[in-house]
């Protein structure tokens, strides 16, 4: 007996939490890099301006209830461009998985399984994510609304455990020639890199509020999240010692002193491990369902497909600081592409209907 | 014990010899049919055919006989006769053999008269079945001490007494080609889910086996996904369980000769429930609750967790416990993970040792056996004292749940997060626990996801999961269990 399954409020806002990228972790040093203490403003000023983005991009659903968002692209721009749309993004997804689980298993690596291969690390997790992909739609959904809020617990459980060692006066804006407009606006995108994934999941919005709603408050609780890591990593570490730890948010997790436990960040990695199974099941997800829509296939054969391919670019980068790198040239080609795509497509279809209706 | 009697009349077209010959010939001359032939004063002969075994003799001797001699003393008896004369239940007439052998294998007596067109078939069946005692698997201080019994009607009234509403239901469906074994599907009519009560019917149509013996095995056979290591019905022996699960908008299915009831559908988070967390205030039995939560992550995660930390992460371990468990392991020859499986296999052994023999000398075995292997399993260097302690630890744990079959469920679960701690640490065991909610979150309990009220959530329905909240608030049935109702239509029982 199979009921359809049509999103809650809730359930929308998981997923569009668990879309900001395991990079996340790495965020404060790199928002710290161009924008110093002022980069919570940077990521409050982004977050508003990724509302007003995802609003617009909502608008779809509106006009095509209860089509996906493949059927929508080639409904406006036709078969072909349509399909290269769709690869295009979906490709996107599969690249920022690959990088992000690189990212991920040099920090294991770093911190807990010191002499085993990144090949292994990342093997053993598109395994599991092939399985979970593999389960449909309706697991991925209940899997980060289980997930997600014991994620956001243990990160408000962290917050506080170490805000007394904070020094919150270190946070005040400034004004310095050292700031970087254009690349901190660009980094502080960051956290929103795969927000667009909630498009693949536009057939199972039923009420069309749920998902203002949700996104609404997804994207809220994102901007919490790394409003949280930045502004901790400020206040422990300071402006200038921060450009040079690599991890921050597992460094402040240091601080925390258990009468129970040594090395509490090592327990801290396992929260971001969970993290990133949530992430990268999103992301792998929507890379998987896109070329099969295109490519008109069974699904099951392009998760095959769509891990292969993660694992073979997630071995590419040298090192680390490679990963680090082509996921940012990744965050700028979304910016281009993604940011401006959607509206384009809006745009295109608004014509369209005006035309239509005369 | 039931007893039922009367009468089903058939056409007859040959001798009682001929007709006797030919339902014999159905049995292939089993030795428990048995026949009596007599003769009515008017010279009428006649003869009854039934078990021995599955039949009350007292029936036979004090109601069938002194009836035929009663009525046969001045007319011959025959069909129209037996119609209107035999007023205590209602008669059938049939002409098909099949229903004979059907009716004869239900404890049921056929009677053959002579110069007559028409069979009549008594109902006088008596099984052998015990009285209702107290159930064994599903212990409780202060709830009902009766469990149910190898009787199908037994269990049916036990159950009627417990609720005693017009919109109870009862029906009845046969499963198993062989055994014929009856299925009876109960539910409330006005508070079930019709699209689960058809799929339930549906699944018992489409059951295509020889033979079903117990409820434990109609389970499996109406599961969703047999594939899955979870059970994804509740199996239970009590009858105020059940009536609670029928009242709160389940669909109950009890078979004939089980003493246990399938209660379907079934979440996850039932596991933690139990019939005495209802008869205690609601702080003791959230308290107890939790307690079994703990329990349940110990029974699973405490083996993994103490392999990753001991083979790759020793330095989470505070400094004092480390070097206390390196003192310990430094005689021990095998890897923590060999250690650690050997002591599990011999728990596995003394558990399923301590089921099999007598039930006064499996517990002195079991008492026995664990503490003199595992003194000298300690003393000889196989073990360390921690793993024994965590082994142990892990057992009492895992037989915390109320439901039986989830034990099963968790004992299993915990070598695969150990397997996955032992290859890959810290991150295995991670990756392990998501495997474990991948597959939790993916199951399904007639169309029910098996995490609900959690995933998809339902706030209105968190007052009975992990914390029980006061009476008054548990007012409402789960909304994903009952029917929906219309404004103004529901009404929540008041207590308190």
């Amino acid at each position: 007996m199979q009921r359809s399954l049509s999103l809650s409020t809730t359930q929308i806002t998981w997923i569009i939490v668990a879309s900001a990228p395991v990079g996340i972790n790495t965020l404060p040093r790199m928002i710290n890099e161009q924008t110093e203490q002022t980069g919570w403003l940077f990521l409050v000023a982004t977050a508003l301006i990724i509302y007003l983005y995802m609003r617009l991009i909502i608008i779809l659903p509106e006009r095509y209830p209860g089509l996906s968002i493949f059927e929508i692209t080639t409904h406006i721009l036709g078969k072909w461009a349509g399909s290269l749309f769709i690869l295009f993004l979906s490709l996107m997804m599969i690249v920022g998985t690959s990088l992000s689980l690189r990212l991920l298993a040099d920090g294991i690596i770093n911190y807990m399984l010191f002499h085993t291969p990144a090949m292994v690390i990342i093997l053993f997790m598109l395994f599991v994510l092939f399985y979970t992909l593999t389960r449909g739609t309706e697991t991925i959904v209940y899997i980060n609304e289980i997930l997600q809020p014991i994620i956001l617990l243990t990160m408000t459980m962290i917050m506080f455990l170490v805000i007394n060692k904070a020094r919150f006066e270190e946070l005040t804006p400034i004004i310095s020639e050292q700031i970087n407009v254009i690349q901190g606006s660009a980094v502080s995108f960051y956290p929103f890199l795969f927000i667009f994934v909630v498009v693949y999941f536009f057939p199972y919005v039923r009420n069309h509020s749920s998902l203002k709603k949700g996104i609404f408050l997804g994207i809220s609780l994102i901007l919490w999240i790394s409003l949280t890591l930045f502004i901790l990593s400020v206040t422990l570490f300071g402006t200038v010692e921060l450009n040079y730890i690599e991890y921050p948010s597992i460094e402040f997790a240091r601080l925390i002193q258990f009468p129970m436990l040594e090395r509490f960040h090592i327990f801290y990695l396992i929260y971001w491990i969970i993290y990133a199974f949530t992430v990268h099941t999103v992301t792998l997800y929507a890379g998987s369902t896109g070329i099969s829509y295109v490519s008109k296939k069974k699904n099951m054969v392009w998760i095959a497909v769509a891990c292969t391919i993660t694992f073979l670019i997630s071995l590419y980068p040298d090192n680390i600081e490679k990963a680090r790198e082509y996921a940012m040239y990744l965050n700028y080609v979304n910016l281009c592409f993604v940011f401006f795509a959607f509206p384009l497509l809006l745009l295109i279809d608004t014509i369209k209907r005006k035309v239509n209706s005369q | 014990m039931t007893l039922a009697f009367g009468v089903v009349c058939l056409k007859q077209t040959k001798s009682i010899d001929e007709q006797m010959k030919e339902i014999f010939n159905q049995f292939g001359n089993t030795q428990d049919l048995s026949s009596r032939s007599f003769e009515t004063l008017t010279g009428q002969k006649g003869a009854l055919i039934y078990f021995n075994n599955i039949t009350d003799p007292k029936e036979i001797n004090e109601v069938i006989f002194p009836w035929i001699d009663e009525q046969g003393k001045e007319k011959q008896l025959n069909s129209q006769r037996i119609q209107e004369t035999f007023l205590i239940r209602d008669v059938q007439i049939t002409e098909d053999i099949q229903i004979i052998v059907d009716n004869l294998l239900q404890g049921h007596v056929v009677l053959l008269l002579e110069r007559d067109s028409a069979y009549c078939i008594f109902q006088a069946e008596k099984f052998p079945f015990r009285n209702p005692e107290q159930p064994t698997v599903e212990t409780t201080v202060k709830g009902t001490k009766e469990g149910y019994v190898e009787s199908l009607s037994v269990n049916i009234g036990l159950l009627r007494r417990y609720v005693q509403d017009k919109n109870f239901r009862v029906e009845h469906m046969e499963v198993g080609a062989l055994t014929k074994t009856k299925v009876a599907i109960v539910y409330l009519e006005h508070i079930h889910l019709p699209e689960v009560l058809e799929e339930v019917k549906q699944r018992l149509k489409e059951i295509e086996t020889d033979s079903i013996l117990s409820s434990s095995e109609l389970k499996q056979w109406l599961e969703d996904n047999e594939w899955s290591i979870f059970p994804l019905s509740r199996i239970t022996e009590r009858p105020d369980s059940t009536a609670q699960s029928i009242n709160d908008g389940k669909i109950a299915i009890l078979t004939q000769n089980s003493p246990f009831a399938i209660l379907i559908p079934f979440t996850f988070f039932e596991t933690i429930q139990n019939m005495d967390d209802y008869y205690e205030k609601w702080y003791v039995s959230s308290m107890i609750r939790l307690v079994r939560v703990f329990a349940f992550f110990i029974s699973i995660f405490l083996p993994g967790l103490y392999i990753a930390l001991i083979h790759y992460n020793p330095g989470l371990i505070p400094s004092d416990l480390l070097v206390s468990i390196a003192q310990s392991r430094t005689q021990v020859p095998f890897p923590v993970i060999w250690e650690l499986l050997l002591m599990e296999l011999t728990i596995e052994i003394f558990r399923e040792a301590g089921i099999r023999l007598p039930k006064p000398l499996g517990q002195t075995v079991g008492i026995v056996g664990g503490i003199v292997i595992g003194e000298s399993a300690v003393q000889a260097n196989l073990v360390s004292p921690i793993t024994l302690i965590v082994v142990a630890i892990t057992t009492m744990a895992s037989f915390s749940s109320p439901q039986y079959s989830m034990a099963y469920s968790f004992r299993l679960l915990r070598f695969l997060l150990v397997a996955a701690a032992g290859f890959l640490g810290l991150y295995g065991f991670v990756l392990g626990t998501m495997v474990l909610t991948v597959h939790l979150a993916s199951q399904k309990s007639f169309g029910i996801p098996y995490l609900t009220p959690f995933a998809p959530t339902s706030y209105r329905n968190w007052i009975d999961q992990f914390l029980l909240f006061p009476l008054r608030w548990r007012t409402v049935k789960p909304s994903y269990l009952s029917r929906k109702k219309s404004k103004g239509d529901w009404k929540p029982l008041k207590r308190g």
